[in-house]
């Protein structure tokens, strides 16, 4: 396959050092925050301990005290959740639109859908904040919800678009001549043909959601509503920052999308570039 | 097809409607009803505002940062991962995985990291000898917060870089690089005369995402710094959520969202013609 293979020499140990270097630079940022959320106390230890000594697993359970980081982890799987439901239903029908009907008005609003994306979470929380003020959504999941999903959907309809690409038209013709609507022959033939596309854009829209923090952090006021994201960073904000519980309560807002992630990463990253780059 | 049209407008344009219309009237912190129309004065004083010019810099300088680093980073990794190794899937999972983490997880760890006093980073840049105190002040002073914020940034955001170019580099032909061996090209050489130009279309794409990416980028930038120390991280996205939510000025915040947004349509019709008008031509 790869055209310059590491031999067994003095470049390939040269090569193996040099991936084990950027892969321990890389990767000492979440070791970091594993062993210091393992760590008894408040980590004042100078120099920093490398390696725990007497793994505090009583960490996690304190932080559940300490913050209502259950229900801020309920709120935030009510958020991603509905993200992701949200962002398939609306992204499955426009990108198979966007892959089957090419024309003038159907490419406007694949434009439109680009630059939605391109746009920074401030700018839209303005006119979020007025539209749901009118709507009394403030103060809701699910307005955090529809302003995710404002996000979401682009990107979910472009990692769609790719996959729906790559599945011949003549399944689409075979289930309508077999008597299917489009709406059926998308269902039942199109969709189990794009399932990794599926699973990509669902995990992205996941993702979304749970990481969401600005709307949440504007338009959520009472702390029971908080989502994790929130509730770490006003955390982080306090006055007497407890850092082994800080990490702790990361690493456990941490641990769902990276699980996640981990079990579609295939899926995932084939759809991030096939999305973007053929188009 | 409809809804999803029908969804857009209500979440997009009407948003993006209240946005310029905002940015051409008085708006308070009351939200009043019927503010008074001042035409392009907001555009004005906000021409006339040294900390509008300051943010535009620091967007640039953090803009040039990220793109630069995520980039270099994602090239770099992509060319270690798209060699056959052993070991490689577990080296994959540890170069992919900042980009899983939530980026407010992201943050805490990057504020633990650049710590004064117990952080792993001062600690560690001392005992190599590049720096004489082990208590550099990352988010304090305000020459170092762009740095701090762009190492958290770059961090998060390079596994994407990866992803990209690794898959524009996989696309590369086989045959070339046989041919290159042939040639007797050394590996800088194949590097250079036939990954990089095969990965042209990739790489425009890739750099356009990181451009907005970067404009777009400002939950680490908040929760890190806040857009400080001292406005040394205050980018455009930054100073629209405080000029609206801590200013309460919404008729400038608008008009600064509405240059922000004039921007992401630019780079939006730059993207545009590059992925999908190829297709039509086709």
């Amino acid at each position: 396959m790869a055209a310059w293979r590491p031999a067994r020499t003095a470049r390939g140990v040269l090569f193996y050092a040099g991936t084990a270097l950027v892969c321990a630079i890389v990767g000492f940022p979440i070791y970091w925050m594993v062993t210091s959320a393992l760590e008894p106390g408040n980590l004042f230890n100078f120099p920093p301990q490398f390696f725990p000594s007497h793994p505090a697993w009583g960490n996690f359970t304190h932080i559940f005290s300490v913050n209502p980081l259950g229900r801020w982890l309920a709120n935030s799987l009510f958020v991603a959740a509905g993200t992701m439901i949200c962002s398939l239903g609306l992204g499955v029908h426009a990108a198979y639109g966007l892959s089957r009907f090419r024309s003038r008005p159907v490419d406007a609003l694949g434009f439109l859908m680009l630059v939605g994306q391109m746009i920074p979470v401030t700018v839209l929380t303005i006119p979020f904040y007025i539209l749901f003020r009118s709507l009394h959504l403030i103060n809701t999941l699910t307005g955090i919800v529809i302003a995710t999903t404002t996000f979401s959907v682009p990107m979910c309809l472009w990692m769609l678009k790719g996959f729906f690409d790559s599945v011949p038209r003549e399944l689409d013709e075979a289930a309508l001549t077999d008597g299917c609507t489009r709406l059926t022959a998308l269902y039942r033939v199109i969709l189990p043909a794009a399932l990794p596309g599926v699973v990509a854009a669902a995990t992205f829209g996941f993702m979304l959601g749970w990481n969401e923090f600005f709307f949440a952090s504007t338009f959520l006021g009472t702390e029971t509503k908080w989502v994790a994201t929130v509730g770490l960073v006003t955390y982080m904000g306090q006055y007497f920052v407890e850092w082994s519980a800080l990490m702790a309560t990361a690493f456990v807002i941490t641990v769902v999308p990276a699980i996640l992630f981990l079990a579609t990463q295939r899926y995932m990253m084939a759809g991030i570039t096939q999305g973007a780059v053929k188009a | 097809m409809a809804p999803t049209a029908l969804w857009m407008v209500c979440v997009l344009v009407y948003p993006v409607y209240v946005t310029i219309r905002n940015s051409l009237h008085a708006v308070g912190a009351g939200f009043d009803p019927h503010p008074a129309f001042v035409g392009f004065r907001n555009y004005a004083a906000l021409l006339a505002d040294p900390i509008f010019w300051h943010s535009v810099r620091v967007t640039a300088l953090f803009t040039l940062g990220n793109l630069l680093g995520s980039f270099g980073l994602g090239l770099l990794t992509a060319l270690l991962l798209h060699e056959r190794f052993r070991g490689r899937p577990l080296a994959r999972t540890i170069l992919l995985l900042p980009w899983a983490l939530p980026q407010v997880a992201a943050v805490v760890v990057w504020r633990w990291l650049l710590q004064v006093q117990y952080g792993a980073l001062n600690y560690v840049l001392w005992r190599l000898h590049l720096v004489a105190t082990p208590s550099i002040q990352w988010l304090v002073r305000p020459n170092l917060g762009l740095y701090a914020v762009l190492m958290a940034a770059v961090w998060w955001q390079y596994p994407i870089a990866t992803t990209f170019l690794q898959a524009g580099i996989e696309s590369v032909s086989v045959d070339l690089y046989e041919a290159a061996g042939i040639d007797g090209a050394n590996g800088w050489q194949r590097f250079r005369h036939v990954t990089w130009p095969g990965l042209g279309h990739v790489r425009n794409v890739l750099l356009l995402m990181l451009l907005f990416w970067s404009l777009g980028q400002v939950i680490i930038i908040w929760t890190l710094t806040g857009g400080g120390p001292a406005r040394a991280t205050q980018t455009l996205a930054i100073l629209v959520y405080q000029r609206a939510f801590s200013d309460f000025q919404f008729g400038s915040a608008a008009a600064l969202a509405t240059i922000v947004l004039t921007l992401a349509l630019v780079i939006g019709v730059l993207y545009y013609r590059l992925t999908l008008q190829p297709v039509r031509e086709a």
